[in-house]
């Protein structure tokens, strides 16, 4: 590997893409991330998986104008003048806060189904208030959000994606990024199995056929670009930190974090195999990295969603297939 | 609504998605900080060095520095939580002032902690190895272990073995993570257990004991060590000066402060904000305790005067010292009488300076490799071995620069604790920023948990930052006084601003190689608007 990769000057021809992923449901990266078009000049805008948050919280009115707050962390008692902040710092979060009633809060503890109808609901909301942001904010533009679900995302999202205006649901495709340019983009946010027994993970042997099968579509290896949620194993994208499997508790070091590769075995194999121009990934937000696997460039932005940063990865791509320049974006 | 329930409730309505992990606790915390304090180091350095500042009073010093290092772990511990969990100093200054102050600072303190790095590998040998060879052939009558102590005192023979630890240090993450973790906590066990029995034996023994088995030992009697000092210009008996005193809070400080790095990395272990709390606090908190434990009972039982003056012969007049510098794991080996606890207690103190050696390092490394990410450094920089799945270039780096460093403190071309001067300045900039940043940026603040925590009107981040800032700026003040620690002479500063200037060109030319290449790196940190 040369010791200073001499990126070639910017070209006007060269496309421009923002890539982030992992927002968790936090309203302010997502805002964010439709400023970033602007911003870094993207020319096209793709959005990695793990959209939906992870915890829809409970907001109980308890009489005289008083709410118990149940977040993961514990409830507390807010009165209704703290209510719009509380659930503002709760969105910011990434979580569904919602208001509920005793009443149904038994119903929910005696109905799972109804548990997931709620969060169903809430995570419908929050796209479609997203899809209605993106629709003001790029009023006027040719620009679509290419959007990929990861391994934490419902499928019940699929469905909603589809029907919203902005978003262009990729998941388990080939697509031209932007119209008259080779690049070929095949994204899949299936992972490899986690601890969490995740709605979209499977076998390592079985995600290795399923890329084989997505493969297929893809004309030109040269100008690819490769959107698979999960990193390559053993990449330094893909380094989490170390769990006791009984508890889940982290494995905390010594005055240093203890992190091991969890990353895919077939993911990494596909890549040394096909060798694509460009590969994206995210899963495991502290593992910000790029690196080369071959002649690919790989890249993990990272996610910093529950501070309310927009971790990204601005990737100037040339016709010709080179990964002319990126930059690590922390917004 | 009763709280009962409110754990089912919270469940209910948490989905299956990764990264749910179970937070390390406060206890996890605690021993994940305490590792970064080192109270081993705390303990040797201000009884060794105490006997240059007549009239000073150990425990007055530890007290007020134990006090001084909790206001900067607070204001740190603040930045953490308004600031994303991992790039420490780096994140803080770029988003505060702009990264054209983020990278030299942070260039700086890759070159500070790769210092450090020699600084504690010195020690390991000199506090460690020397005094357990030395009391070894007190013990045993095996002369070869006095010959190794002898080469152990040289500057050869701590520059070979001090790059040896390094090496080694260096190398451990390459064994993997599982064994390293294996490693680190039968390390840490071994440190807090050498600690308490040194805390026993001297409790068990009596000024009588020691004198006995010191005479034994090495033939030198109390008052030809303390006329020897004496002629040799060290104040025995001076009465207490609280200037000295303050001037010794350098010491401690040099090793209490940094429950900083705490904020800096413990983000990463996923503690939750109340248990990293609990867990800095409880951390310095101990840290202190443990080391003021050792003060009476180590004066009453070695005598104060006799220490002193050992440690003051140990430079002055050689012929009245030891062969291995006296420090305290000297004393304590002479004293136990026995090999098995002697080594248990001096191995408990080498092992809290090895828990500094690797995170020192690593931190290094990890700012090397982010700013190959960042594309500030070559991507060469970032490399990683796949057969041992480390960052073999940026652990080359930190090795040999560590290594050179050894050299100049061996040879006495830098001061032993030199760039924690320079560290100093950089936290107490970060301090000082701390102190202004609710008013300098609002919206970041505000946004913020910290935000609703006040003090007497006044944001809880301000309250804090400013006795920190104070507490930096003085100590800034006192090692740049102190020759001992860093001074003011020609090698300190140049080493300072050679470090600096070299990081404010690297920047400056990466940038206008990378602005020709149509890479703005204006756009790293750049906080993106969210209407």
């Amino acid at each position: 590997m040369p010791l200073f990769h001499r990126d070639k000057g910017p070209q006007r021809t060269d496309l421009t893409l923002f890539f982030a992923t992992d927002l968790h449901g936090s309203d302010v990266c997502f805002r964010k991330f439709l400023n970033a078009r602007t911003a870094y000049g993207a020319d096209v805008m793709i959005l990695g998986g793990d959209m939906t948050g992870k915890v829809a919280v409970p907001i109980v009115e308890v009489g005289s104008g008083r709410y118990d707050v149940t977040a993961p962390g514990g409830t507390y008692r807010v009165d209704q003048s703290e209510l719009e902040e509380v659930q503002s710092q709760i969105t910011r979060s990434g979580f569904y806060p919602f208001v509920t009633t005793p009443e149904e809060v038994e119903s929910f503890r005696r109905d799972p189904k109804h548990v997931q109808d709620r969060l169903d609901q809430l995570m419908r909301e929050r796209l479609e208030r997203w899809a209605q942001w993106a629709d003001e904010k790029l009023a006027g533009m040719d620009v679509e959000i290419l959007i990929a679900p990861g391994n934490d995302d419902p499928w019940s999202i699929d469905g909603v994606l589809r029907e919203l205006p902005r978003f262009r649901l990729v998941e388990g495709q080939v697509v031209r990024v932007a119209e008259g340019r080779p690049f070929e983009m095949l994204s899949t946010g299936y992972t490899n199995r986690t601890p969490w027994d995740t709605p979209r993970e499977m076998d390592e042997e079985d995600l290795a056929e399923w890329l084989e099968k997505l493969v297929v579509d893809v004309e030109h290896l040269e100008t690819a670009i490769f959107n698979i949620h999960v990193p390559p194993y053993g990449s330094q994208l893909d380094n989490g930190p170390m769990l006791d499997k009984d508890t889940m508790r982290v494995k905390g070091g010594i005055g240093q974090q203890m992190n091991v590769p969890v990353g895919s075995h077939a993911c990494r194999k596909f890549l040394e195999t096909y060798q694509p121009m460009l590969s994206l990934h995210g899963h495991i937000h502290e593992s910000r990295a790029v690196t080369r696997i071959g002649p690919t460039v790989a890249i993990n932005p990272g996610s910093d969603y529950g501070d309310g940063i927009l971790r990204g990865a601005i990737v100037r791509l040339s016709d010709a297939g080179e990964v002319v320049s990126y930059l690590l974006t922390s917004g | 609504m009763a709280s009962g329930g409110s754990a089912d409730l919270s469940q209910l309505f948490t989905r299956k998605a990764s990264g749910l992990v179970r937070v390390a606790g406060g206890l996890d915390t605690f021993i994940f900080s305490i590792g970064l304090i080192s109270v081993g180091a705390g303990i040797f350095t201000g009884f060794f060095f105490r006997a240059f500042y007549p009239g000073a009073n150990f425990l007055i010093a530890t007290v007020v520095t134990g006090v001084g290092s909790l206001f900067v772990a607070l204001c740190f511990y603040m930045f953490a939580v308004v600031f994303p969990r991992s790039g420490g100093s780096f994140v803080f200054i770029s988003r505060t002032v702009g990264p054209g102050l983020a990278f030299p600072v942070t260039f700086f303190e890759v070159v500070a902690f790769s210092f450090l790095g020699a600084v504690n590998s010195y020690f390991i040998v000199v506090v460690g190895l020397g005094p357990l060879f030395s009391s070894f052939g007190f013990l045993t009558g095996v002369a070869w272990f006095n010959s190794a102590a002898s080469w152990l005192s040289t500057n050869t023979g701590i520059f070979i073995v001090g790059v040896s630890v390094l090496i080694v240090t260096g190398l451990i993450p390459i064994l993997g993570m599982r064994r390293l973790l294996w490693v680190n906590r039968a390390m840490f066990v071994l440190a807090i257990v050498g600690v308490l029995l040194g805390i026993l034996v001297l409790l068990f023994s009596s000024p009588q004991d020691f004198m006995d088995k010191f005479v034994k030992a090495t033939g030198l009697h109390p008052g030809q060590v303390i006329d020897a000092a004496r002629r040799t210009g060290y104040s025995a008996n001076a009465p207490f000066s609280w200037s000295e005193t303050l001037k010794l809070t350098v010491w401690p400080a040099g090793y209490l402060a940094f429950a900083v790095m705490s904020s800096a990395i413990g983000g990463e272990i996923k503690a939750v904000r109340r248990s990293q709390f609990i867990g800095m606090v409880g951390s310095v908190v101990v840290a202190t305790l443990l080391i003021i434990a050792y003060i009476p009972l180590a004066d009453h039982v070695f005598g104060r005067t006799f220490m002193d003056a050992l440690s003051w012969n140990s430079s002055s007049a050689p012929k009245f010292s030891t062969t291995a510098p006296p420090y305290i794991t000297l004393l304590l080996g002479i004293l136990s009488s026995n090999i098995l606890l002697s080594g248990i207690i001096i191995a408990g103190f080498m092992a809290w300076l090895y828990f500094l050696i690797s995170p020192q390092l690593v931190y290094a490394q990890r700012l090397m490799i982010a700013w190959s990410f960042d594309r500030l450094a070559p991507e060469k920089l970032g490399y990683v071995s796949e057969q041992f799945h480390s960052p073999v270039v940026a652990i080359l780096i930190t090795v040999a620069v560590a290594a050179v460093f050894l050299g100049f403190i061996t040879s006495g071309v830098l001061p032993l604790l030199a760039y924690i001067l320079g560290i100093f300045l950089v936290w107490a900039l970060i301090a000082a920023l701390g102190v202004v940043f609710p008013w300098v940026r609002p919206s970041m603040f505000k946004g913020s948990p910290i935000a609703r925590y006040r003090v007497f009107g006044l944001p809880a981040m301000t309250v804090v930052s400013l006795p920190a800032a104070i507490f930096l700026i003085w100590q800034v003040y006192l090692y740049w006084l102190d020759p001992l620690v860093a001074g003011h002479s020609t090698a300190t500063i140049v080493g300072h601003v050679v470090a600096l200037a070299a990081g404010i060109l690297l920047f400056l030319v990466i940038r206008a190689v990378r602005r020709r290449e149509g890479v703005d790196l204006s756009r790293i940190f750049t906080e993106l608007p969210i209407e």
